[in-house]
């Protein structure tokens, strides 16, 4: 893989993340100064910013251009827009993905919406969860979930939720109920993923991203000890192509747009037949030991998500092997796979024996 | 001709990125102010040992350095020496591990025009502060020292910080001050100014000086029973034995019947009422 990215003249950027900022509409340059602001200011300075436009009108070019320009973009950084020519009346918005992919020079990948932000220190936050973790080839942060207004131009934010999506997932399986990782909030290490799964599937609007992410799980490893912790936002307004304003005007509510149920309803068989490849220190994650079975348990274990049927198991006190194990699992064994995996967590070193013995080695990455 | 704007700028160790995020900012926000006619200039004073000080391509001028006389007291040698300047119209404190957006202060400059005599906040990015502010007007209760515009004729009104507060509340107090003269205090929500106060390690030293300037102002803006409430958590989190340890309060008491018309202490989360 890495000497894929070498061949393409990367090696100089290994310090790098190239951040796709994808923008389809003159009409949410206000958004898109905000998130580009938002990259301007990060921690992180050896940034590549690559701002691609749907079939840009010149003048809808040249306010994004000058846009960019006006920062004070750090020293190590670049930034500059990209134009992609898109069929009229097609929604080209996963193609701007994949064609800023390709543009794409640095080591690590990040993508950011243009109506949504991230905070100063994800970047940083994230590539050290790289580095530190050798095995894993996406890093993400949890995220914040607010609500936009928009009236005159005027931007107001009435409402931050302050656990985001946490709600919906905290561990890679819960990846087959449903997508709880925003696209600007995860890091893409290029250098230690399959070239092939670096694509998003463009018959797959608006659920690109979620396509992405599970055919990602499916072979690598995600390391999401800093799911909990907000590190960019999730920005709802009606102005969103996902979200639609409520009928009922005295709710002031946010729905699913049709064309999001849609997409929800199709994915559902894809769901099911989901395939994912997870470390048994992953699988101790889920379960809420948020540690590799190396170290010793955390004193206090976290609270269990909201499929558990039982309260998390007390940690154990007796460090592990260095075992990992790696289990392939349909959706439908799921649920079973987590108790049978209890049951023998819990009857101690026989048990482990017997779960060994039904496991698949593993196969290194 | 002096500049019509001069950017305040209290350091405090700060590290040279910090320093430089914010000059690279800064001269980008001057530029853009310049091409509508205002010209910025940067009054500088350590409170601390910062890292050198990168250029900016502006007028600059650096105050003595007194030692650590806290946020307010730097603040207001900063004051002092723009008023000096008889072109000078108006003074924006900044905090110095900020950044501005290339247009912050082209529009508090905008928001002050709409509003000569009040204090105007920028609005703090990614992540601003919950109060609430009128969506047409811009009013709210108090306006946050971290990007705040003084227009000169306030400035010459309420004379600058009250320096009792070492580090915190100087700018809700000056705000309420503002608001007990019948002067404004508006949010200027398009004027961005980069800050981020998330997932900051526990500083339990700045908590204490935070409490206790808590407390000045509960006493010197004459509610008790918040005096109380503050002393009761600066017992509990173990700063003080007992109160009579903690610092002697002195100072002018504001008695006006008005008070509970400006204050916020019925809002102890935000000073203010909150959007969440």
């Amino acid at each position: 893989m890495r000497a894929f990215h070498q061949s393409r003249g990367i090696e100089s950027a290994a310090e790098t993340i190239s951040v796709i900022v994808r923008s389809c509409s003159p009409d949410r340059l206000p958004f898109l100064d905000e998130a580009l602001f938002s990259l301007a200011t990060q921690e992180w300075t050896h940034l590549e910013v690559l701002v691609m436009l749907q079939t840009p009108s010149e003048a809808f070019s040249k306010a994004a251009q000058a846009l960019t320009e006006a920062f004070a973009w750090p020293r190590e950084a670049s930034a500059r827009v990209i134009a992609v020519p898109i069929e009229a009346g097609a929604d080209g918005r996963v193609h701007l993905l994949n064609q800023g992919l390709h543009a794409a020079k640095g080591r690590y990948v990040a993508f950011l919406d243009d109506d949504d932000v991230v905070y100063p220190k994800i970047y940083t936050r994230l590539i050290e969860r790289l580095r530190v973790h050798e095995a894993a080839s996406l890093a993400a942060s949890g995220c914040r979930m607010a609500r936009v207004d928009e009236r005159g131009g005027q931007t107001y934010i009435s409402k931050k939720y302050p656990s985001g999506f946490a709600h919906a997932g905290s561990s890679k399986f819960d990846l087959l109920r449903d997508n709880f990782i925003p696209i600007h909030a995860y890091v893409v290490d290029r250098w230690r993923c399959d070239p092939a799964a670096l694509r998003f599937d463009e018959t797959s609007p608006p659920l690109e991203d979620y396509e992405f992410l599970l055919n990602l799980a499916a072979d690598h490893t995600f390391d999401l000890d800093l799911i909990l912790e907000p590190l960019c936002e999730y920005r709802m307004h009606a102005g969103n192509s996902i979200w639609v304003n409520d009928g009922d005007v005295g709710r002031q509510a946010l729905i699913p747009s049709l064309p999001l149920q849609r997409a929800r309803h199709a994915m559902e068989s894809r769901r099911l037949a989901a395939r994912l490849v997870m470390t048994y220190e992953e699988w101790a994650h889920t379960l809420g030991h948020r540690q590799v079975p190396t170290r010793p348990p955390p004193a206090v274990p976290p609270a269990p998500g909201p499929e558990a049927s039982s309260p998390a198991p007390a940690p154990d006190a007796t460090p592990r092997g260095p075992l990992e194990v790696e289990l392939q699992m349909e959706r439908r064994l799921h649920q079973a796979a987590r108790w049978t995996y209890r049951a023998l967590d819990r009857s101690g070193p026989l048990g482990r024996g017997v779960y060994r013995l039904f496991a698949r080695h593993p196969n290194r990455r | 001709m002096g500049a019509a704007i001069r950017v305040g700028c209290v350091r405090f160790n700060n590290s040279r990125f910090e320093l430089e995020r914010f000059s690279a900012s800064l001269g980008v926000a001057a530029r853009m102010a310049a091409a509508k006619g205002v010209d910025v200039g940067l009054i500088v004073i350590d409170n601390g040992a910062s890292s050198g000080w990168p250029a900016t391509g502006l007028d600059e001028i650096h105050l003595k350095t007194e030692g650590n006389i806290g946020f307010g007291a730097g603040a207001n040698r900063i004051l002092r020496r723009a008023m000096a300047d008889p072109d000078t119209e108006s003074v924006i404190l900044a905090n110095p591990d900020g950044a501005f957006h290339p247009m912050c202060i082209v529009r508090l400059w905008e928001a002050s025009r709409n509003s000569p005599h009040a204090l105007i906040e920028g609005r703090q990015f990614p992540e601003e502060h919950p109060k609430t502010y009128d969506r047409i007007t811009g009013a709210t209760l108090w306006a946050s020292g971290a990007c705040l515009l003084l227009p000169r004729p306030l400035i010459e009104a309420l004379g600058g910080f009250d320096e009792r507060f070492f580090l915190y509340m100087e700018d809700i107090d000056l705000s309420w001050r503002a608001r007990l003269q019948g002067l404004g205090v508006r949010m200027a929500p398009s004027a961005l100014f980069m800050h981020d106060v998330m997932h900051r390690p526990p500083r339990p030293a700045i908590d204490r000086l935070n409490l206790l300037s808590q407390r000045a102002l509960a006493h010197k803006w004459r509610e008790p029973s918040m005096q109380r409430r503050i002393e009761a958590e600066i017992l509990r989190r173990g700063f003080y034995d007992a109160t009579e340890d903690m610092p002697e309060l002195a100072g002018e008491v504001i008695n006006d019947p008005r008070t509970v018309a400006v204050t916020g202490f019925v809002y102890p989360d935000h000073w203010a009422p909150g959007r969440w």
